[in-house]
């Protein structure tokens, strides 16, 4: 079989079958449609399971040439880090996979490690996110104004003392957040709807074809 | 068998209808006009940077599952993105680093990249561990900041599905001032990525930029047939609202159908 059929009409038949079968559910109350598009589904959320083991091959083979080499960059002790990476991955999958992961040991060292590591994290993106918020919210160009006035507006009209000290801004408040706001937010979400609707119909039909193999097509 | 969301079924049909009507139209030769959209024209430019610093660029890839309604739509535009910008970065010898927290989005840009670079004659500009996997939202924006450290990647491409990280790794971008190119159709962090990026792609525009990319006639018939489908739900809300304005409740039983 030549390769563009393997590589690319033979997933694009499957898609085009498993998308119509599973699109066909939200319109016709079927048993037997129900059946094959619950299955096709099952069929998905195991195949994006198996692929999730493509993410610690992936930290593997990004981090073993750096504990390999002892190396020092982009920080001092890189090769720790990325060491220690590689233990708590292994260690997750092995606890995983012989304990389960409701075990109490496998909870213990998700508590314990994972949860306040996964919270020091977040704490440092938050400041990220502040400072990147002062960034963003500088006036150096029309569009900047347009985004931060309005912005300062509603900041002020969702503080209590905003419309106590500045009464005006209540109906203003309003006139932003509910005519304003909610009619662009309807109008963003036709506009996407549309988009989503007509790419996954390009996709499924296999006219958008940038992801794909092109060679001899 | 009973028929449910009729006026859904209705709108998807007619949909369908209209795309192959417009897609057999421009097969036969009729052209289609895209207005421009500078995000894209500015690929090349992105690039270029990159290739005079002597550096990678990169395609950090967040946000939702691939196999969720809203997000994978726009993960399969950015990996179009993806895939015709291997053709400027093969040319200029760039190398495209792919950051994601999406495990299926390892092997789908890993392929996009392998037969993108392959195609141009240039496989030596990917492997695998150019995808770098996160196991968060929020370790992305800290791998990122270490990759740029290390990388100095001079151009981002932030398409495609944005979460709640996008401002924090806007910032990141930012700090290391590198060329940024963004765009999502997450509505709450669309205005982040206009105020941060050099150009941006706003809301549907990213799931056009496969047809503007590729310049194909069949693809640009698309977006028309769109267009169509767009003015008939514009046409359908005004006669609605009039309608229910007027006390016609009935409107809104028969499109709920």
């Amino acid at each position: 079989m030549s390769t563009v059929l393997l590589r690319r009409n033979i997933p694009l038949w499957l898609s085009i079958i498993a998308a119509t079968i599973i699109a066909l559910r939200s319109f016709i109350i079927d048993p037997s449609i129900s059946y094959w598009a619950g299955l096709l589904t099952t069929w998905g959320t195991v195949v994006v399971a198996i692929i999730s083991g493509l993410g610690v091959v992936n930290l593997i083979l990004f981090h073993t040439p750096k504990i390999r080499s002892m190396q020092n960059k982009p920080v001092v002790g890189q090769w720790f880090y990325s060491a220690s990476t590689i233990i708590f991955t292994v260690l997750f999958v092995v606890i995983g996979l012989t304990q389960l992961p409701t075990s109490s040991m496998y909870l213990w060292w998700y508590n314990v490690w994972v949860n306040p590591i996964a919270g020091l994290i977040s704490f440092i993106s938050a400041y990220f996110s502040l400072t990147g918020t002062y960034r963003a919210f500088k006036i150096r160009t029309l569009e900047g104004a347009a985004l931060v006035i309005p912005a300062l507006l509603i900041f002020l009209y969702d503080c209590p003392l905003g419309p106590y000290l500045f009464p005006f801004l209540g109906p203003i408040g309003v006139i932003l957040f509910g005519t304003i706001g909610g009619s662009m937010m309807r109008s963003a979400i036709v506009a996407i709807g549309m988009g989503m609707i007509y790419i996954s119909l390009r996709t499924i039909f296999g006219m958008e074809r940038g992801y794909m193999y092109e060679e001899g097509a | 068998m009973v028929i449910q969301n009729l006026f859904a079924l209705i709108l998807v049909v007619t949909s369908i209808a209209v795309l192959w009507y417009n897609y057999w139209w421009a097969s036969k030769g009729h052209k289609f006009f895209i207005r421009k959209l500078p995000a894209l024209d500015a690929i090349s430019e992105a690039l270029s940077r990159c290739a005079e610093l002597g550096v990678p660029a990169y395609f950090p890839m967040s946000g939702g599952p691939v196999e969720q309604a809203q997000s994978g739509p726009s993960h399969l535009a950015a990996l179009s993105i993806m895939g015709y910008a291997t053709k400027p970065a093969s040319e200029m010898g760039v190398k495209i680093l792919v950051g994601t927290v999406q495990p299926p989005l390892i092997a789908m840009s890993d392929d996009v990249l392998t037969e993108g670079y392959r195609i141009n004659g240039a496989p030596e500009l990917h492997k695998l561990e150019d995808v770098m996997y996160y196991p968060g939202q929020m370790q992305i924006v800290a791998g990122s900041d270490s990759l740029f450290k290390q990388y100095k990647m001079a151009s981002t491409f932030m398409l495609g599905s944005w979460w709640a990280d996008t401002p924090a790794m806007c910032e990141v971008v930012k700090r290391h001032d590198s060329f940024l190119i963004g765009g999502t159709e997450y509505i709450e962090n669309v205005s982040y990525l206009v105020a941060f990026s050099d150009y941006a792609l706003v809301f549907e525009e990213i799931y056009a930029a496969g047809a503007y990319i590729s310049d194909d006639e069949k693809l640009k018939s698309s977006i028309f047939s769109e267009d169509i489908i767009k003015m008939i739900v514009i046409a359908l809300t005004i006669v609605g609202a009039i309608a229910v304005s007027a006390g016609m409740r009935d409107f809104l039983k028969w499109i709920a159908m």
